[in-house]
């Protein structure tokens, strides 16, 4: 695992040995007390399965840069930016609140370096993706921290810097709290209420990255569709 | 994505004859339907769309896909997964087959050889090391390819680093050609490939896939070499941030070698600098805003562009440190941050190393198409099939090695080796020739030199059919004078067929004339080459009852006059002291074949002794299979040939030291041609206590080498003084020994009886008094546990001895004919 100090600082020997466009994807997951249990359980695999997915096509891989964020009331990389055919998923274990600015914060920081590294070594890229998933409540943040992270969001979302996809994840007995995941995230953020619909939504975003690396009809870059609700 | 095993299991499809097709186990699931083995046909899959997903007109689209396939021909680099037959369901098309890629040759996306990333990974393609002749000779096999589809009036469209697949002997494949586009000209129907990847795509098609062109294709191509070569997308740029997205780039022209305001990475570069100057004037062609509306390269001129191999920039240390995910060594040798340094002259070739799976191979097969060559020269009795089974084994032992040779790049080092098996294979055609002479028909030599056209032309197809540089106008002209070769030996055997049947449709007279003028050439020549004087004129010109030669028919040049047939000789040769008056000859009763001629020079001869045979009047080129006199083959396994003009001097043929006085009829057994008749008068030896000249004592007495079981064999006896007895062939001296002076060959303890079994008929063996000599010619059978060659020579026997039996080495004494201690014995040809 990086150390905080390496953090953003990417060595251009990577793009001379790899210089396929990119498509950048941080996952931006929550491991706060609530999500212990069968959430962080199935978490865990389904990042396994994302790798999986990924590596199924060469070239998937090799344009897929994913990075982990993990944040409970603070937000720490649990994987900086890892080509896909290396990719290798921590283990994440929960504690702690919830504080949802610091890793926005934290993801745009990171996914703006990475850019950066690839403008230095002639890389094209293509927008960056970001999976943000809570199951809770962000009572560590307060109400203009979290105003402005939305309002960095937004901007990142305009100029296509990156499609940001909210989950909240609940269950009958203990419902998520999709009000606060809506204000902050520029487009609807999306509620599943079961472990079933949690795994499908991480193998929904690896398929997602696949089209980077499929053949498209005309030249728009599709965005992920919101299908991931039919299963 | 859980499927059963087989989800198509109980569906029944049929092709477009209303065969069954069965789908087996499934390969692999896709946007647009399945891809599954087909029962009892390893060598196909099937695709069946998934319902919803067949393609507008499927029915017209398939159809003509089928009917007009590309296929790429023997002995090419590139294959295609080109649909073979419609699959229909219920009188519905829903898929249809197409061969399958060889499971074996480990077949891989091409992005998987020129990434870097992707060549550290662990796949079958990682498993050899990819060296820039690899990449260009991918890249060249691709654009061979792209120029079949595109000659067959097909745009691929959709070209991509994962439609194009490649094998561990840099053979690529071209998947996904279904989606090909092209016009019906039946229906007028137009199919095009709607999808893409923009990095593949050229500028002007950027934001329309609609009106795909082969000038689109052209692009797409350009941007896989390039990636090949440098292992770069052309349009990589460092100083442009806003331009991102790969398609951007492509639309906004950024290709930094046309633009001096364009930066890109060091490693690009340096990949650039070394690529030869028809290559960059190809890529500045392609991807240079200048030249867009100026046709792309097309597939023709990259095949050329990419016979010389780009420069290789040496490794040089990076300064900045290695990341710990990316491993130095790498088989791609571009290093990042490498300082910029002066671009290198570009090398005109690149040496490959010389791997074991490659030219080692190719050698080893070479040689092993030789060997199978060789029991040609041996076996020469062969009827015409077998030499076909065999020119086919060993054409196909040489075909394999000279495709890989032919391929380009064509090195100094692969120009040695072409040569080497251009020589092989020249020789090795011109001893068919040689042997085979007489034996075919006109037509197996046409089916012949077809076929030996068709296994060097194709191979040399690949080279000969770019443009042409001095290097292919070289090829071509060796492999035209080997062509003008082979055609000229086919001419003048079919003139020697001409004259043979004309012969033999001219009147008697006419016949008689001929043979009179061939026999004026073969006196001749007799007379130069032979001063014996007892030339016989062969019956062989006599008719068989009434028709005796004219004498003055028979030549009589200057200084020989003819004998007739009934004389005898007057003088013996000088080197024939012992010669007794010849009895009287009969002439012999010959067939009625009367132009041949076959004169034996001397016609008198001892057993033994080595006499010429003179034939004329035969027909040119052709086999001399057999001389026989009195039942005993004379040629052994010498392979004569007559002259254009019918002629044939045999010499050194040893009259049968077995045979005994008389005069004995000579046939010649030429080509097809019926048996002609000579004679040969044999005198016996007389009985003498003066030492009778040996027949050939310097074939006797030689220093040989044991079989290492002899000298093991127990017991064996120094200087045994003996009865000896040596049997002579071309190749190889045996011998035997007796351990008595006076011993019976039946009593002779035989050291070497133990270990070859050999059996001589009772009838055929003699005492040995002491004080004469004989000539014990055996017939000797061999019956062994060895693989000793066939061994019908003539057997000596007189007294000899033997020394040094422990050692391998063995000296054998002749002697005079006189039995005495062998220390006495004069030694010959020692």
């Amino acid at each position: 695992m990086s150390t905080q100090d390496t953090i953003g600082v990417y060595d251009q020997a990577e793009f001379a040995d790899n210089p396929e466009a990119r498509c950048s994807i941080v996952l931006i997951l929550d491991v706060s007390s609530s999500m212990g249990g069968s959430k962080i359980q199935t978490v865990n695999q389904a990042l396994v399965k994302f790798g999986e997915i990924i590596r199924e096509d060469s070239v998937t891989a090799l344009r897929a840069d994913i990075a982990i964020i993990e944040f409970d009331h603070s937000a720490r990389v649990a994987l900086d930016f890892t080509n896909g055919a290396d990719f290798e998923p921590p283990i994440l274990a929960v504690r702690g609140g919830t504080n949802y600015s610091k890793a926005v914060n934290l993801a745009l920081d990171i996914t703006e370096a990475r850019k950066q590294s690839y403008r230095d070594g002639g890389i094209a890229y293509y927008r960056s993706l970001a999976y943000f998933l809570s199951d809770g409540y962000p009572e560590h943040d307060d109400a203009s921290e979290l105003a402005n992270a939305a309002a960095r969001l937004a901007a990142a979302e305009e100029d296509r810097g990156i499609a940001f996809f909210a989950f909240g994840i609940g269950s009958p007995d203990q419902p998520v709290n999709m009000s606060a995941l809506n204000d902050l995230a520029p487009r609807q953020a999306v509620e599943l209420t079961n472990m079933e619909q949690l795994d499908g939504s991480i193998q929904w975003l690896s398929r997602s990255v696949a089209a980077v690396s499929q053949s498209q009809p005309g030249e728009a870059i599709r965005l992920p569709q919101p299908d991931y609700l039919d299963f | 994505m859980q499927t059963p095993s087989n989800p198509l299991a109980g569906r029944r499809f049929v092709d477009e004859a209303g065969n069954p097709i069965v789908p087996g186990r499934k390969l692999g699931e896709g946007g647009e339907g399945v891809v599954h083995l087909v029962d009892d046909d390893p060598g196909s899959v099937v695709k069946i769309w998934h319902p919803g997903r067949t393609p507008q007109d499927a029915d017209t689209k398939i159809r003509r896909l089928v009917n007009n396939p590309v296929t790429p021909e023997l002995g090419v680099t590139w294959q295609i997964a080109w649909p073979r037959h419609e699959v229909r369901e219920s009188g519905i098309i829903v898929g249809y087959t197409m061969p399958t890629l060889n499971p074996d040759e480990s077949w891989e996306p091409i992005v998987e050889y020129y990434n870097r990333r992707a060549a550290q990974g662990t796949g079958a393609a990682q498993a050899r090391e990819i060296q820039i002749d690899d990449r260009v000779r991918m890249a060249r096999n691709l654009a061979l390819g792209f120029r079949a589809v595109h000659d067959a009036g097909y745009v691929i469209g959709d070209v991509n680093e994962k439609n194009v697949e490649v094998n561990r002997q840099n053979d690529i494949a071209m998947v996904d050609c279904d989606s090909y586009g092209f016009t019906d000209p039946a229906t007028g129907l137009t199919f095009s490939n709607q999808m893409g990847r923009p990095e593949f795509q050229a500028p002007e098609a950027q934001s329309d896939y609609t009106n795909r062109t082969q000038n689109h294709d052209r692009f797409g191509l350009a941007v896989i070499i390039f990636h090949l070569l440098t292992g770069y997308h052309p349009y990589t740029v460092t100083n442009r941030p806003n331009v991102t997205l790969p398609g951007d780039r492509i639309s906004a022209w950024l290709f930094p070698p046309a633009d001096p305001a364009l930066t890109a990475p060091d490693p690009y570069n340096h990949a650039w600098d070394g690529l030869t100057d028809q290559q960059k004037e190809l890529f500045l062609r392609c991807f240079h805003r200048a030249h867009k509306d100026d046709p792309r390269p097309t597939p023709e001129e990259w095949v050329e562009a990419l016979l010389e191999m780009p420069t290789v920039p040496a490794p040089a240390p990076s300064p900045a440190p290695t990341s710990p995910t990316s491993p130095s060594p790498s088989p791609i040798p571009q290093t990042p941050g490498a300082p910029p340094r002066p671009a290198p002259r570009p090398r005109r070739y690149y040496t490959p190393p010389i791997s074991l799976n490659s030219e080692l191979i190719n050698l080893a097969l070479a040689v092993a198409g030789f060997a199978a060559l060789l029991p040609l020269t041996v076996f020469q009795q062969f009827r015409p099939w077998w030499w076909l089974a065999l020119m086919l084994v060993a054409g196909l032992l040489l075909y394999f090695p000279a495709r890989r040779l032919f391929r380009p790049p064509i090195t100094p080092v692969r120009w040695v080796l072409i040569g080497i098996a251009s020589i092989v294979s020249a020789s090795t055609a011109l001893s068919l020739v040689g042997a085979a002479m007489d034996t075919w028909p006109w037509w197996l030599w046409l089916g012949a030199g077809l076929g030996a056209a068709f296994v060097f032309l194709v191979p040399a197809r690949s080279s000969f059919s770019s443009p042409n540089t001095w290097r292919r106008w070289g090829a071509i002209a060796a492999a035209s004078l080997l062509g003008l070769f082979i055609l000229g030996n086919l001419i003048e055997e079919g003139i020697g067929e001409w004259n043979h049947w004309r012969d033999t449709r001219q009147s008697p007279a006419a016949r008689n004339a001929a043979a009179a003028g061939n026999g004026a050439v073969a006196a001749a020549s007799n007379s130069q080459s032979d001063p014996a004087p007892a030339t016989i004129p062969v019956a062989a010109a006599v008719e068989p009852t009434d028709t005796p030669l004219p004498p003055t028919d028979t030549p009589a040049p200057t200084d020989t006059p003819p004998p007739a047939p009934t004389d005898t000789p007057t003088s013996a040769p000088a080197t024939l002291p012992t010669h007794t008056p010849m009895p009287t000859l009969a002439p012999v009763v010959a067939p009625p074949t009367p132009a041949p001629v076959l004169t034996v020079l001397p016609g008198v001869a001892n057993p033994g002794e080595t006499v010429s045979v003179q034939l004329t009047g035969f027909p040119p080129f052709t086999l001399v299979r057999q001389i026989t006199v009195h039942d005993f083959q004379l040629l052994e396994n010498r392979t004569v040939n007559t002259d254009a003009n019918g002629n044939a001097l045999i010499e050194h043929i040893e009259v049968p030291a077995i045979i005994h006085a008389g005069v004995y009829p000579v046939s010649a057994t030429v080509g097809d041609t019926a048996n002609v008749v000579g004679e040969l008068a044999v005198v016996p030896i007389p009985p003498t206590l003066t030492p009778p000249p040996y027949p050939d004592p310097s074939l006797l007495a030689r220093r040989g080498t044991l079989p290492g079981h002899l000298s093991r064999a127990p017991g064996l006896p120094q200087n045994v003084v003996g009865c000896f007895v040596g049997s002579e062939t071309r190749q190889r001296h045996w011998f035997y020994l007796a351990d008595r002076p006076s011993a019976t060959l039946e009593n002779a303890r035989n050291p070497i009886v133990l270990e070859f079994h050999k059996t001589i008929p009772r009838a055929e063996l003699r005492e040995v008094i002491p004080g004469e000599c004989y000539y014990v010619v055996t017939p000797v059978t061999y019956q062994t546990d060895e693989a000793i060659p066939r061994c019908p020579g003539t057997v000596y026997g007189t007294a000899c001895s033997l020394d040094d039996m422990h050692s391998r080495s063995f000296r054998v004494y002749v002697t005079d004919g006189i039995l005495r201690e062998i220390t006495e014995a004069p030694l010959f040809g020692n």
